[in-house]
């Protein structure tokens, strides 16, 4: 157990340095990401050269969400403050530029929203029916939205499988969050976890065999994977806990899970292990806070927001953790990333 | 000087055990453990780890800062530690506006808006100073305390005559709550003591405590009965002005977690204002000593800017006006910052009784949905309570209090040791069981076994501080090769007896055995695997309830 560690090579340690601008310009993608540098919160993009464009702009807040399948959109959650109350609104950006299609009217929930492998529909936790409820929507303007679950106690954080048939979601329904699975339209609902702990963000394997999700069933936040039929539960660290785990992120293969551990002193630090299972290996150095990751498209490099250069910034670097790259130089915060396919 | 003692007892404690490396954990607790209290004792694991997270508040010595601070504007130190100690523990605190009107605070003083420049200006740095580095902090703090005594004309000998200064410094106006902060906070400290360690366990602030006593009017309820709250009551009541009534219908259905981004008393003391236009329903304090209640839950606080309205929405669900935050949620602050670096354990503690009772009384769903960060839900201008609020164990903690799953009602007994609590819930399987992990189990897997003359049982063991009589209930994977009869062996206060269950059938979920009487002590329900041969026998989890 103590002797996870960076197997020699984290945190850039193995001597490559940053990566060199061929090498940066050469990767397919651009990463958005959420910057305050124009006091509200945008949307930006940076390309892995460093150069960065302005996505959404305006007096509102705006998060990005996740980047639709064809890469084209981006969803994004628009924060407004009227009058002291507080409205969210789910809109689809288009990147190429153009105006953003709300998706709805402004209300105090719509969050957590996810799309569907082939970019047809969008599931959400939405307020406008319940406390909190898993919907479908369309990415138009003025489609009304779908039910998928009708839970007084709520449901949350939908998981769309990989190939579209079925939404994982979390309820609250027996008194404490459990993982489900139903299909599309929200029938055939059936209960994964038993316990009576939280087990709860749920997210599938690229290749639908596993759902990862968080559970303190051991008394401190741990992730596990379980097949979607509720069988083959393990710890995705194994023996090696580290500290109170989040935040994983599949390789686009599906071999590898990248994910944080959250340690002593406000730090934070980037594991990766097969998920296979094996021994996860530090990719960061976890001096100072480093998390968020987010795999490019090909699998090769990943993004992360870090705080160790004082700043909140994106930075970029290779799935091995060589080459630690600063991406984004706002003195402001940025964070959020997102990696959007180069078509 | 016992909080001082205290903090030093603790953190040797820590030093000691962190000296030994990891500790292994204790599977097999003695029956002679002592009986469990409402909640699991705390272990020196517990204890270690309280200490570490008080030591990162302080990680550098400050004492000789106090000093040069006090020496140069002629304050007494101690006074200077006491205000520092109530309002940030000690931490150099990066504020954030919690109350709209109100100033975030910041440093080791506390220092906000007005009083930040104008400290800054009389110790001669400049106002990022003040905020970004202790010293400047202290000596702004101190500059000030300095320029109010004079203008009160205080002899600065006498440390009683002080407190009309220390109330100047802050900005309580509200005559109670200035009471409050004078006697019940920062002359307690000076009474009491205080101190802090560095993580390297050195001594980072050292307050000895002495006998004074403030020169200012007694808080009223000091002196007599504390007027207790309508909803909570151990809570002392003190009714804010600020609320309206919930839309008729409304389910209350969350609790809002918040920290004040300052001390308790000027919490409580600016929710009462009616010119401050917020409120909350209730205020725990730092130590968790104490809770104010003010407004009633069946009332509507102010504490979350975050609203639905129908007119913004197309004029449909208006029924569901009824979704602003405020309408459906109860609000609980906490004197404390969302920068701070770890939470004192007392308060945790006491805002999970609070939240526990919250919950029993409008039906509020215990888990991390519905018992939510401020910030969650007004992500646009709010972090609180920050980054280091332990919602795993602040959650299992109101669990535990209201007796939810592994807690002192209902007790699960899961096949998989790491998933139970030690101190009341354990599993003994032999070797010859084998694990599973087919779908539908209850927590981490199963046992299972193939059934044959053997006495070879899978013991679940329960432990029970009282006698009484419980009903036991079983989980288990059905399938079509597991027995007819799979006999469950309980022992109870009039012997054994055995329950066969048809574990084809009744798969995942919960199978009542039936309700019998205990005993005080462990406690102990076996399955067997001696029953009809050709099958196999799952030994998954028991339920005591």
């Amino acid at each position: 157990m103590l002797g996870v560690g960076c197997s020699g090579r984290c945190g850039g340690a193995s001597g490559a340095g940053p990566l060199s601008k061929e090498e940066a310009r050469a990767i397919p993608g651009a990463v958005v990401f959420l910057s305050e540098r124009a006091g509200q919160k945008d949307v930006w993009q940076v390309s892995p050269d460093g150069t960065e464009t302005q996505i959404t702009r305006g007096p509102e807040d705006d998060y990005p969400g996740p980047v639709s399948p064809d890469g084209k959109s981006l969803l994004v959650v628009a924060v407004r403050e009227v009058d002291g109350l507080q409205f969210q609104q789910l809109r689809v950006q288009p990147l190429a530029g153009g105006d953003a299609v709300p998706l709805h009217a402004p209300r105090a929930r719509a969050r957590n929203a996810v799309w569907a492998p082939d970019g047809s529909w969008l599931s959400a936790e939405s307020d406008a029916q319940g406390f909190s409820d898993v919907v479908r929507l369309e990415p138009r303007a003025d489609v009304p939205e779908v039910r998928l679950t009708q839970v007084k106690e709520g449901c949350f954080e939908p998981a769309i499988s990989p190939d579209g048939q079925e939404v994982a979601f979390v309820c609250s329904r027996e008194g404490d969050p459990e993982i489900y699975v139903a299909k599309a339209d929200g029938t055939n609902e059936r209960r994964l976890t038993a316990f009576h702990r939280e087990d709860r963000a749920p997210v599938w394997s690229p290749d639908g065999k596993w759902i990862v999700f968080v559970s303190d069933r051991e008394n401190r936040e741990r992730l596990y994977l379980i097949r979607p039929d509720g069988s083959d539960l393990r710890a995705v660290s194994g023996e090696s806990f580290s500290g109170d785990e989040r935040e994983p992120a599949f390789s686009p293969d599906g071999k590898h899970l990248v994910y944080v551990s959250r340690e002593p002193e406000a730090r934070a630090r980037l594991w990766r292990v097969p998920v296979e299972g094996g021994v996860p290996v530090a990719l960061t150095e976890g001096q100072r806070r480093d998390d968020m990751p987010a795999w490019s498209p090909d699998g090769k490099y990943l993004a992360f927001v870090s705080e160790r250069e004082g700043n909140t910034d994106v930075y970029l670097m290779r799935a091995d953790g060589s080459g630690q790259t600063r991406l984004t130089t706002a003195k402001e915060p940025d964070w959020l990333p997102r990696w959007v396919a180069r078509r | 000087m016992h909080v001082l003692s205290k903090t030093f007892a603790a953190t040797a404690a820590a030093l000691a055990l962190s000296a030994c490396g990891p500790q292994p954990q204790q599977e097999t607790p003695p029956p002679e453990a002592p009986p469990a209290a409402e909640v699991p004792a705390q272990t020196a694991e517990d204890i270690a780890a309280e200490s570490r997270d008080a030591a990162r508040r302080t990680p550098e010595e400050l004492d000789a800062l106090f000093a040069q601070a006090a020496r140069e504007f002629d304050v007494p130190v101690s006074l200077l530690k006491a205000i520092s100690y109530v309002e940030t523990r000690f931490e150099h605190i990066q504020g954030e506006e919690e109350f709209e009107g109100r100033p975030a605070a910041f440093g080791l003083m506390a220092l906000r808006g007005d009083k930040l420049t104008d400290g800054a200006a009389l110790a001669g740095v400049s106002a990022s100073a003040v905020r970004d580095e202790p010293l400047a902090n202290l000596r702004a703090g101190a500059a000030l305390l300095s320029k109010y005594a004079s203008e009160e004309g205080i002899d600065r000998k006498d440390l009683g005559a002080w407190a009309t200064a220390v109330v100047k410094l802050s900005d309580i106006s509200d005559a109670e709550a200035q009471a409050s902060y004078i006697h019940n906070e920062v002359y307690s400290a000076l009474r009491e003591g205080a101190g802090a360690f560095t993580p390297r366990g050195k001594v980072a602030v050292s307050l000895e405590g002495s006998k004074v006593e403030a020169k200012f009017a007694l808080p009223k309820l000091q002196a007599g009965l504390a007027a207790l709250a309508p909803d909570y009551a151990p809570a002392i009541w003190r009714p804010s002005p600020n609320y309206n009534a919930r839309p008729s219908g409304t389910n209350v259905s969350m609790i809002i977690i918040h920290t004040c981004e300052g001390g308790y008393s000027g919490c409580w003391g600016w929710l009462t204002n009616s010119a401050a236009g917020v409120s909350a329903h209730y205020v725990v304090n730092e130590s968790g000593s104490e809770v104010s209640q003010l407004v009633r839950e069946s009332d509507r606080a102010w504490h979350v800017g975050a609203s639905y309205s129908c007119s913004l929405n197309g004029n449909v669900e208006c029924g569901l006006n009824g979704t602003s935050v405020n309408h459906f949620s109860v609000g609980i602050e906490h004197g404390g910052y969302a920068s701070q670096a770890s939470f004192p354990a007392g308060q945790i503690d006491s805002s999970a009784k609070l939240s526990c009772d919250i919950s029993k009384g409008q039906g509020i769903t215990r888990d991390s949905y519905h018992i939510v960060a401020h910030g969650r839900l007004q992500p646009s201008s709010r972090t609180d309570p920050g980054p280091n609020w332990p919602w795993s164990s602040y959650i299992s903690k109101i669990k535990s209090y209201c007796g939810d799953g592994g807690g002192t009602g209902t007790i699960v007994v899961d096949s998989h040791n790491a998933n139970n609590d030690s101190a009341k819930a354990r599993t003994d399987v032999p070797a010859s069981w084998a694990s599973g992990t087919s779908a539908g189990y209850y927590g981490s897997g199963y046992y299972y076994a193939s059934t044959q003359p053997i006495s070879e049982p899978v013991v679940f063991n329960f432990y029970m501080p009282a006698a009484g009589t419980r009903t036991i209930d079983a989980w288990w994977v059905a399938g079509t090769n597991r027995s007819p009869s799979a006999p469950f062996i309980i022992t109870h206060s009039g012997g054994n007896s055995t329950v066969t269950v048809n574990q084809q059938a009744g798969g995942s979920a919960w199978n009542a055995l039936g309700t019998y009487s205990f005993p005080a002590g462990w406690n102990k329900v076996q399955l067997s695997r001696w029953a009809t041969e050709g099958y196999v026998v799952m030994a998954d989890a028991i339920r005591v309830r």
